[in-house]
């Protein structure tokens, strides 16, 4: 976008011809043929999703009672989960859009990565959210008998519009690249092959085409933003709009924001780094792109804190009531460990480790990002269960599995399976499709595509 | 520690029973072949004087009015009655065989303002237990229009056909405005479509 | 075995007093009730007025929380009762923690433990103040953050205050437990346990009954007794008097016995809502626990101990 217009003699186009023909083969080598490790990964996901299934069949069977929710955690890890996936797919906004608006083009090559995180993501936020309902045959009443006060309400519009949004700021960019695999991998199965050609929606890379999906996806990169920003906003609010000390708070829809991109960022940095290694892709997604996803996560990591602070100091200046009690029980109390660790794995070390350029070569990197995703999954544990264990109210006389909260198996093999489930979405999308945008990590490099394909269109 | 209360009723009605029980004996000479023959008899009169509304209970044994006798004074309530006097204290017949007790200018009747007096000899010893009752539209006439009209209006707690209006507009410009976009996008693949055919043609 | 009769015997003692204002409506359900089936003699005799006037015996169980009584149809039991505004309060000094309102309710409603629509719980507000036991029903507040949540109006707040809960609405999202600030809300986590032949009683949101999985329940006020004059059970079954019920809108609540005027006992006793800041506006208040009945005894005894017992 911001490289110097050349024009395009025929030696320059040959040259730039040659480095596309590179780049593809380099990009759908991967896709020729799965290995054995590759195979054996897809299984591994599948058997973890059979037996959530398994799991989810005693939960319908039996009713939620197979979880180890009762009437005061009456929210567990289904819901931390959904928070967590829903925070994640906010990086798809946050790298193919904001940076978009920005005058980075580094991170060109990574947008994909974090547009099939984002879809994977938030489309699993839809399916646990149905998990955790005692009645998810009646989810029709949503639509039938919709009460448009309830922010449960505006999640489902919210998460629908941003489905949709992220499938298309994932389609769009990917026409030239199915148009490729179309034209390429000729020797593929018949469903994939009928599937590149449907899909491809007759990409030719005319002038008409490349101008359209250009404007298509500028207009999707506008709304985007204020969509991922709802989003969680609006995830937030089922909490924030209560009365629970701890949830009682106007810090909460900027505070889970914050947190997303954070987690999201680690995402694709672990990502990026698979696929780099994986797909043997370390030409196009180099160093120089962890050293900046790196210095993102400092940033990132800083305003996290920024906003916990505000979420846990301010309320553990005034100590007020119920409130006290839930800090105690957060700072020194059951769930001390967990909290102070989240905190410094999640937060506090990558933003200080990631000052170091050292820190921020491919591998230590993930190494940093590892924790913080686990723990931004910890974190919304911690967001969730100690409020319900902390309500105004004394828990009294109730049966002693009331007082606590531990996930059961079915619990987690649920979790587990919903997580397997967006690893499985990434894989196969990524088997399928090439997982680096051609076209725009070439016009990175002062290529543009669109006149080449004007040039060839215009010899044919 | 449950049956304190119950245990304590009982202990009161013992100490009752055996206190009543020689009064009775001493009281029989004088009083009882009245209360043998003529039963008293009880006129609830509801009445305004100088602008204070007032419930008169006149008990008589015949023409003889009663004194002393210890009358409570009721409102019939949806729920149980409501004693006149707090804390459900009797009113003690004067020498004319009258006891009577101000209603109050602010108590709630029905719909129409109506209420129902009732006034009780409750376990007398002479007499028993006996009681009028009559109606009356001196109640306060409690608007209950208020109360309908905050429950029809549009609010965040009512039900969802009854959502605030800008709830509903707001909702409503944002999302025609998004997927009005997201659709426009949608059709600009029928035209990606269309923009590579004419190429091949 | 001496308690459980004394209680008998009060409870005949009570419902007569409170059946007496509803007696002709009631003697018409107990004839659909006994049209409808034939439920097992408790043996234990009760007496009601018909509609007649007459006195007449009959046994306890044609008087249970029967659907029968206040077959309405769901849309209407959405507005509620006409002209009714109904209120509680509870007498903080004559709580001994007696539990019987919990029994009373859970047996009115055929709840089994470990759920309680009305729990009692010990409360100490400062440090230096005394302990006291306050029994906690839902407080159908004017300002129900719980109707605010509910995306499909499953729960919903009525003309005569009564929050309500329709379970076959209800989606299950818990979303209205985890915005009630109280803990009122209970959670059918297992298939409830039903008396024989429920399932193929009608449900209305008036009777909670039947319960379903998957749904969400609470202390329902007791409207299908309450259009009838009749005090609920937590009123009915306490030995020492400590709820008070009855309709704003006549200045006046009863527990039974005694009957107040309502505005006079709040001013008079200082009556507050709990957690007033919160701005709910509760329909629950509470008279401080001063003047006691009993000296505040520490209950040693947990008594809601067992877990579910279905799996």
């Amino acid at each position: 976008m911001n490289t110097e217009h050349q024009i395009l003699t025929p030696e320059l186009a040959e040259k730039q011809s040659l480095r596309r023909e590179e780049m593809r083969a380099d990009v759908l080598r991967p896709l020729e043929k799965i290995g054995m490790l590759g195979k054996l990964w897809i299984a591994f996901l599948v058997i973890i999703l059979l037996i959530g299934c398994y799991a989810y069949y005693l939960q319908l069977k039996d009713g939620l009672i197979v979880t180890g929710l009762r009437d005061y955690a009456t929210w567990g890890i289904y819901i931390s989960n959904f928070v967590f996936f829903v925070a994640i797919s906010l990086v798809g906004a946050l790298i193919s859009s904001v940076l978009r608006f920005t005058n980075f083009t580094w991170y060109r090559p990574i947008t994909r990565i974090a547009e099939i995180i984002a879809v994977a993501g938030v489309c699993w936020a839809g399916l646990i959210i149905i998990v955790d309902m005692g009645r998810p045959e009646r989810l029709l009443n949503l639509f039938t008998h919709p009460r448009l006060q309830s922010p449960i309400l505006w999640d489902v519009v919210v998460v629908s519009t941003y489905l949709t949004t992220s499938v298309l700021l994932l389609y769009l960019p990917l026409l030239p690249g199915i148009a490729i695999c179309r034209n390429t991998l000729t020797n593929k199965p018949k469903w994939q092959r009928w599937m590149y050609k449907f899909l491809a929606l007759g990409w030719t890379g005319t002038e008409q085409q490349w101008k359209i999906m250009k404007r298509s996806i500028k207009m999707l990169c506008i709304i985007i933003i204020p969509l991922a920003i709802s989003i969680h906003t609006v995830t937030s609010w089922l909490f924030a709009m209560t009365l629970r000390p701890g949830w009682d708070s106007t810090n909460f829809g900027p505070y889970f924001v914050a947190g997303a991109f954070l987690a999201g960022t680690a995402c694709v940095i672990i990502g990026m780094f698979v696929f780099r290694k994986v797909y043997h892709l370390e030409k196009y997604i180099t160093e120089v792109h962890f050293d900046h996803m790196g210095k993102l996560l400092v940033f990132l990591a800083l305003i996290y804190f920024y906003f916990n602070v505000n979420e846990y100091f301010v309320p553990y200046y005034k100590m007020k009531g119920a409130e006290a009690r839930l800090l105690n029980d957060l700072f020194s109390g059951q769930f001390a460990g967990l909290y102070w660790s989240a905190q410094l794995f999640g937060m506090f070390l990558p933003a200080v480790l990631l000052i170091f350029k050292k820190m921020r070569k491919p591998g230590i990197i993930t190494l940093i990002a590892v924790p913080v995703v686990v723990f931004a999954w910890v974190k919304r544990y911690l967001i969730v269960t100690p409020i319900l264990l902390n309500p105004y109210l004394p828990i009294q006389d109730v049966p002693e599995s009331w007082m606590n909260y531990f996930p059961s198996w079915v619990e987690i093999a649920i979790v587990s399976a919903s997580l397997a489930g967006v690893l499985l979405i990434i894989t196969i999308f990524a088997r399928l499709f090439p997982i680096i945008s051609i076209w725009e990590t070439l016009e990175n490099e002062g290529i543009e595509l669109e006149d080449l394909d004007k040039l060839n269109n215009e010899k044919a | 520690m449950i049956n304190n209360f119950r245990n304590k009723w009982l202990r009161k009605l013992f100490i009752g029973i055996a206190i009543s029980i020689p009064m009775c004996l001493f009281a029989q000479d004088d009083k009882q072949a009245e209360a043998e023959n003529v039963p008293a008899t009880m006129k609830l009169k509801l009445v305004v004087e100088d602008s204070v509304k007032t419930c008169k209970a006149i008990i008589m044994a015949g023409d003889k009015p009663l004194e002393g006798i210890q009358v409570k004074f009721y409102v019939k309530r949806f729920f149980g009655s409501l004693p006149l006097i707090a804390n459900g204290k009797a009113v003690s017949t004067d020498e004319t065989g009258v006891a009577s007790v101000k209603f109050p200018n602010d108590l709630p009747g029905d719909a129409n303002g109506t209420v129902i007096v009732s006034a009780k000899v409750e376990d007398d010893d002479n007499y028993g237990t006996f009681e009028a009752k009559d109606s009356v539209k001196w109640g306060t006439i409690v608007s209950t229009a208020l109360q309908e009209e905050e429950w029809n209006e549009r609010s965040l707690v009512g039900s969802g056909n009854k959502a605030p209006l800008y709830l509903i507009y707001s909702a409503g410009v944002i999302i025609i405005i998004v997927w009005g976009i997201l659709l426009y996008v949608i059709y600009s693949l029928v035209k990606i479509k269309k923009a590579g055919k004419v190429k091949k043609v | 075995m001496e308690n459980e009769e004394d209680k008998s015997d009060r409870r005949k003692f009570l419902k007569l007093g409170a059946l007496a204002g509803g007696a002709v409506l009631l003697g018409s359900a107990i004839s659909k009730a006994v049209s409808l089936e034939n439920p097992k003699e408790t043996g234990e005799k009760v007496k009601v007025l018909t509609a007649d006037g007459k006195l007449v015996e009959v046994d306890s169980c044609h008087l249970k929380h029967h659907p029968a009584v206040s077959q309405m149809a769901i849309l209407e039991s959405r507005k509620g009762i006409e002209g009714k505004k109904f209120i509680m309060v509870i007498d903080l000094g004559r709580c001994g923690n007696a539990r019987k309102c919990i029994e009373g309710c859970q047996k009115m409603h055929h709840k089994a433990a470990p759920t309680e629509w009305i729990k009692v719980k010990e409360m100490k507000d400062e440090g230096l103040s005394s302990p006291y036991w306050m029994p906690q029903p839902c407080f159908h507040c004017d300002n129900p953050p719980c109707t605010k949540v509910c995306p499909v109006d499953a729960t919903f707040k009525r003309e005569d205050g009564i929050v309500l809960i329709d379970n076959e609405r209800c989606i299950g999202c818990r979303f209205c437990m985890a915005a009630c600030p109280y803990n009122a809300r209970s959670f059918n986590w297992a298939d409830p346990v039903l008396p024989f032949g429920a399932t193929e009683e009608a449900y209305s949101p008036e009777t909670s009954f039947p319960a379903k999985r998957g749904t969400v329940e609470k202390c329902d006020f007791c409207p299908d007794m309450g259009k009838h004059g009749i005090l609920p059970d937590c009123v009915t079954a306490c030995p020492n008097g400590t709820i008070f019920y009855g309709d704003e809108n006549e200045d006046s609540v009863t527990n039974g016995e005694d009957t107040f005027r309502l505005s006079e006992l709040l001013k008079n006793r200082a009556g507050y809502r709990y957690l007033e800041d919160l701005g709910t506006e509760p329909r629950v208040y509470y008279l401080p626990p001063v003047n006691r009945n009993f000296p505040f005894e520490e209950d040693t005894v947990a008594h809601n101990t067992e877990d579910y017992k279905a799996i």
